[in-house]
C-alpha cells in the first residue's frame, strides 16, 4: 500500500498479512495465558517451589510480550521516529516507577494492610453509644480491644446509673479462659435490678423468657442454659459478685426486669488465648 | 523514516520543529501521561489486594473464561483498527467506513461484556462501598471502561466523516491517531486482564490467605 501512494512516505506498516499474523500471535497468546491458569487443565501450581514462583512471572512476561507487539506493531513504533518510543516508555517508566514505590511503602509500613485494618478497626458501638456515662470505662479497655490477644482483666465492677434505667458501662472486656469476678452495684434508691451474661444474640430471647418466667423467678427462666452467669435481683443499694469463666468470644449483659431491659443492657468482650 | 523532514500528511499547512507531526507527537505525550494514571490506579489495586475484611473476595465472582472472550474481542477490535488505517492509506472508501464501524463494534461489545460483570457483581454484593476489592476494582476497570466508551464515540465520529467520503491518504493522520488511543487502551486491557484476572483473579478472603 505504500508503494501505491508516494504521499505515504518511506514509512512502511506491515501487510494485511503481516497483521493477520501479528493478530494470530496475540490470540495465541492469550490463549496460552488462559490455558495455564484454567483450573479444568489442571496444572497445579502448587505441586512444586518452582512452579509456584513461576506462575506470576510467567503470565507477567507473556502478557508484557503482548504489549510489546501492539505498540511496535500496531502503535507503528517500530517504524516511527524514536522520540515517539522514548516520549512513551518515559511515561511508561514512571508509571513504573511510582508503582513500586507505592508498594514498597505500604509493605515497609505497618507491614499488612489487613492486620494493620483489624487492629485498628473501630469497633460498632451502636447502642452502646446511647450510654454516655459509658464513655469512660470504654476507654480503659480501649487498649485490649485493638489486640484481641491481650487478655482482659479478671476483676470487673459494673453498676447502675442511680435511678435510672441504665449501667454505668456500656461495653466490658474481660478475661478469656481465666476465673473473672465481676460485682455489681445496684445503686437506685427505688428500683431491682439483676446482671444476666448471655452470648450475643441471646439477649432478646432469654430476656423474653424471663419475662414469661415471672417475678418469683426473679425474672430469669430457671436453669436457662442460655445464662451463662447471673446476679440475682438486688434490692436498692445491694451489692453482689458472680465468677465466671468464659470462652473467647463476644457476649452481653441484660438487667432481665420488666421495661429495665430495654435500655439496660451492654456488650462484654472475652479476650486473650485461644 | 528519518528523513522525512517534511511532515508526512498533506502539508502545507502543517508546521514542525522537531520534523515530527506535532498531532502525533501530542497523542503519545498524552499516552505517556495516561500511563501514569492507569499506574496509579493499578499500584492502588495491588496495594490493597487481599486486604477486604468483607466479602465478595476475588475467587467468588470473578469469572476468567467470560473476559478471557471480551478480551479476544477487544484484541479483534485491535487488529480491525489497523485494518481502518490501511484502508485510509489506499483509499478504500467502503473499507475506511466497514474497519471504523467493525472497530466501533467491537469495543461496544466490549463494554456490554464489562456492563454484565458489572451488574453480575453488584447482585453479587459487590459495590464500590463494599471492600478494598469492589473500591479499587471499580475504579480501575470503571476507568478503562471510560476510555473504552470514549474511543467508541471518536470512531463513531470518524465513521460518519468517512460516509461523507473526507477520509483518505491525505487525512490518514486522523485514523493514525484515532488507532494510537484505541491500541493504548488494549493495551492498558493487557495489563489489568493479566494482573485482575489471570494473577489477583483467585485470590481468596482472610482465612487462606493468612495461611500463605
Amino acid at each position: 500500500m505504500a508503494a501505491s501512494h508516494d504521499e505515504q512516505h518511506a514509512i512502511r506498516h506491515p501487510s494485511f498479512a503481516q497483521y493477520v499474523l501479528i493478530a494470530f500471535i496475540l490470540f495465541v497468546i492469550t490463549i496460552v495465558e488462559f490455558l495455564l491458569i484454567w483450573e479444568r487443565l489442571g496444572i497445579d501450581w502448587e505441586s512444586s517451589q518452582a512452579l509456584a514462583h513461576s506462575k506470576v512471572p510467567l503470565l507477567i512476561v507473556l502478557s508484557a510480550l503482548k504489549f510489546a507487539i501492539v505498540i511496535m506493531f500496531y502503535m507503528h513504533l517500530k517504524f516511527e521516529s524514536r522520540l515517539f518510543t522514548w516520549i512513551f516508555l518515559a511515561g511508561l517508566a514512571l508509571a513504573f516507577a511510582a508503582g513500586i514505590a507505592v508498594l514498597g511503602i505500604f509493605a515497609s509500613i505497618g507491614g499488612d494492610p489487613r492486620t494493620y485494618a483489624q487492629d485498628n478497626a473501630v469497633p460498632y458501638e451502636g447502642h452502646g453509644s446511647e450510654h454516655a456515662e459509658a464513655a469512660e470505662p470504654e476507654a480503659e479497655h480501649a487498649d485490649e480491644r485493638e489486640n484481641p490477644l491481650v487478655a482482659g482483666p479478671t476483676s470487673l465492677e459494673i453498676g447502675s446509673i442511680a435511678d435510672s434505667l441504665e449501667f454505668n458501662a456500656g461495653s466490658l472486656t474481660a478475661a478469656a479462659n481465666d476465673e473473672v469476678t465481676l460485682t455489681f452495684h445496684n445503686t437506685s434508691t427505688v428500683y431491682q435490678h439483676n446482671w444476666v451474661l448471655v452470648r450475643s444474640g441471646d439477649r432478646e430471647s432469654v430476656v423474653e423468657d424471663g419475662l414469661a418466667a415471672g417475678e418469683e423467678n426473679g425474672w430469669v427462666l430457671p436453669d436457662d442454659e442460655r445464662v451463662l452467669a447471673q446476679i440475682r435481683l438486688l434490692g436498692p443499694g445491694q451489692t453482689e459478685e458472680v465468677r465466671f469463666n468464659l470462652e473467647p468470644g463476644a457476649y452481653e449483659f441484660v438487667c432481665t426486669f420488666p421495661a429495665h431491659n430495654l435500655t439496660m443492657y451492654g456488650d462484654l468482650e472475652a479476650t486473650g488465648d485461644e | 523514516m528519518a528523513h522525512n523532514v517534511e511532515p508526512a500528511h498533506s502539508a502545507e499547512h502543517e508546521y514542525t520543529t522537531t520534523g515530527l507531526n506535532h498531532r502525533k507527537l501530542l497523542m503519545w505525550v498524552f499516552l505517556s501521561s495516561d500511563c501514569l494514571f492507569f499506574g496509579a490506579l493499578i499500584a492502588t489495586y495491588m496495594v490493597y489486594r487481599g486486604q477486604s475484611l468483607v466479602g465478595p473476595y476475588p475467587n467468588q465472582i470473578i469469572d476468567v473464561p467470560i473476559t478471557t472472550i471480551s478480551t479476544f474481542v477487544l484484541l479483534c477490535s485491535s487488529f480491525s483498527m489497523v485494518q481502518a488505517l490501511a484502508a485510509t492509506n489506499r483509499n478504500d472508501q467502503r473499507g475506511i467506513q466497514l474497519w471504523l464501524l467493525a472497530t466501533a463494534i467491537l469495543g461496544a461489545i466490549f463494554i456490554g461484556f464489562q456492563v454484565y460483570e458489572f451488574n453480575l457483581f453488584k447482585n453479587e454484593g459487590l459495590t464500590l462501598g463494599t471492600n478494598l476489592f469492589g473500591a479499587t476494582f471499580f475504579t480501575l476497570t470503571g476507568f478503562h471502561g471510560a476510555h473504552v466508551t470514549l474511543g467508541i464515540i471518536w470512531l463513531l465520529g470518524l465513521f460518519f466523516v468517512a460516509r461523507k467520503g473526507r477520509l483518505g491518504p491525505k487525512t490518514s493522520l486522523d485514523v493514525e491517531i484515532a488507532g494510537l488511543y484505541w491500541h493504548f487502551v488494549d493495551i492498558v486491557w493487557i495489563v489489568i486482564f493479566t494482573l485482575l484476572y489471570l494473577v489477583a483473579g483467585f485470590d481468596t478472603g482472610p482465612v487462606s490467605s493468612s495461611a500463605g
